[in-house]
């Protein structure tokens, strides 16, 4: 069974356990899920075990809490430190994947914008391959900061008492500075490399071909499984 | 961690690996063993943990299979290297079970 089966049939099992135990099951599953080094399908099968003794244990009336303790936090760092690592190959082809689908969905925001823009005035469509480049290299790594940032956000709420408002403001925060990043942050760059005159129908045209591919790709070769 | 629970670590890992010697078994029915055993006190969730750092250590090989009863679970078995795990386990057992069985059950008179 890959991953993807065990968290549709993870799914359907959960909903077999009490409110109490779906609730602390609930947060162990996000907890263990949202450690990103972890291999997925070893974390997965670990997942569907745990799940399995929950709803054996629960027909003898035992509680989720007293099979694995007060501390589910320490408890689940206690596992994800004996996890397998996903393998470094894997995660490449996963992060390429990523970066290819972002550069398509950029290219087709962009060709739709500038398709639009052109209706109301000649608009320049000059591009100096060099920046872009740069300019992608920029979005990416903020995309993939932001990311992290949520992921480790999302793990650490699920068992501290954690103040709303406060993580309101914090995320916000993080993610007006993200959004600003984008866009200023290429203004500063200077014009470098090739020039190439590019159209909103050529940025549509190469952005919609590169998410085909992309798509044909992922399911040639299951990178996201 | 302490040596109190280190110590209580490893005895547990010795006796995963002595019911698993026996037969493969899943997660749920392991703990009913131990439990079976008179272990009691181990808390059921501890056994996952052991499981895992026994699988990264390649002393157990888990497979997921369907089991009799239906459901697909995860099974594990021992490897060639968990089977010279289990003896040497049993050897330092017993080289340390007698003297402290004997240390623990001396009467007064015995140390004069």
């Amino acid at each position: 069974m890959n991953a993807k089966e065990l968290i549709e049939l993870n799914n359907r099992k959960r909903k077999e356990l009490t409110k109490e135990n779906e609730e602390y099951y609930g947060n162990m599953l996000v907890y263990i899920r949202a450690s990103m080094a972890v291999s997925e399908q070893q974390s997965e099968e670990l997942l569907m075990e745990l799940l399995d003794h929950i709803i054996e244990a629960q027909k003898e009336g035992k509680r989720a809490v007293d099979i694995f303790g007060e501390n589910p936090s320490a408890y689940c760092d206690e596992m994800i430190k004996q996890l397998p690592k996903e393998s470094g190959k894997s995660t490449a082809y996963f992060i390429v994947f990523l970066l290819v689908k972002l550069a398509g969905l950029i290219a087709v925001v962009n060709g739709i914008g500038d398709i639009i823009i052109h209706y109301f005035k000649d608009n320049d469509q000059t591009v100096y391959v060099g920046t872009a480049i740069v300019t992608f290299i920029i979005v990416a790594c903020i995309i993939f900061l932001d990311v992290v940032v949520i992921l480790k956000w999302l793990q650490q709420s699920v068992y501290k008492v954690s103040n709303k408002v406060k993580d309101f403001v914090l995320l916000s925060f993080i993610m007006t500075l993200s959004i600003l990043g984008m866009i200023f942050l290429p203004r500063l760059l200077p014009n470098f490399g090739y020039v190439i005159e590019v159209g909103g129908f050529i940025y549509l045209i190469a952005g919609v071909a590169t998410l085909s591919i992309s798509k044909w790709l992922d399911r040639k070769y299951c990178i996201t499984k | 961690m302490s040596l109190r629970s280190q110590l209580l670590k490893g005895i547990l890992e010795g006796c995963i690996l002595s019911i698993i010697e026996k037969e493969t078994v899943y997660g749920y029915e392991l703990s009913q063993k131990l439990q079976q055993f008179g272990l009691n006190d181990v808390s059921e969730g501890s056994i996952y943990p052991i499981l895992l750092r026994l699988q990264k250590e390649g002393l157990i090989k888990g497979e997921m299979r369907a089991s009799p009863t239906g459901p697909k679970r995860k099974y594990y078995q021992l490897t060639i290297e968990g089977e010279k795990a289990i003896a040497e386990f049993r050897e330092e057992w017993e080289n340390i079970q007698k003297p402290v069985d004997k240390l623990l059950n001396r009467g007064f008179n015995d140390e004069r």
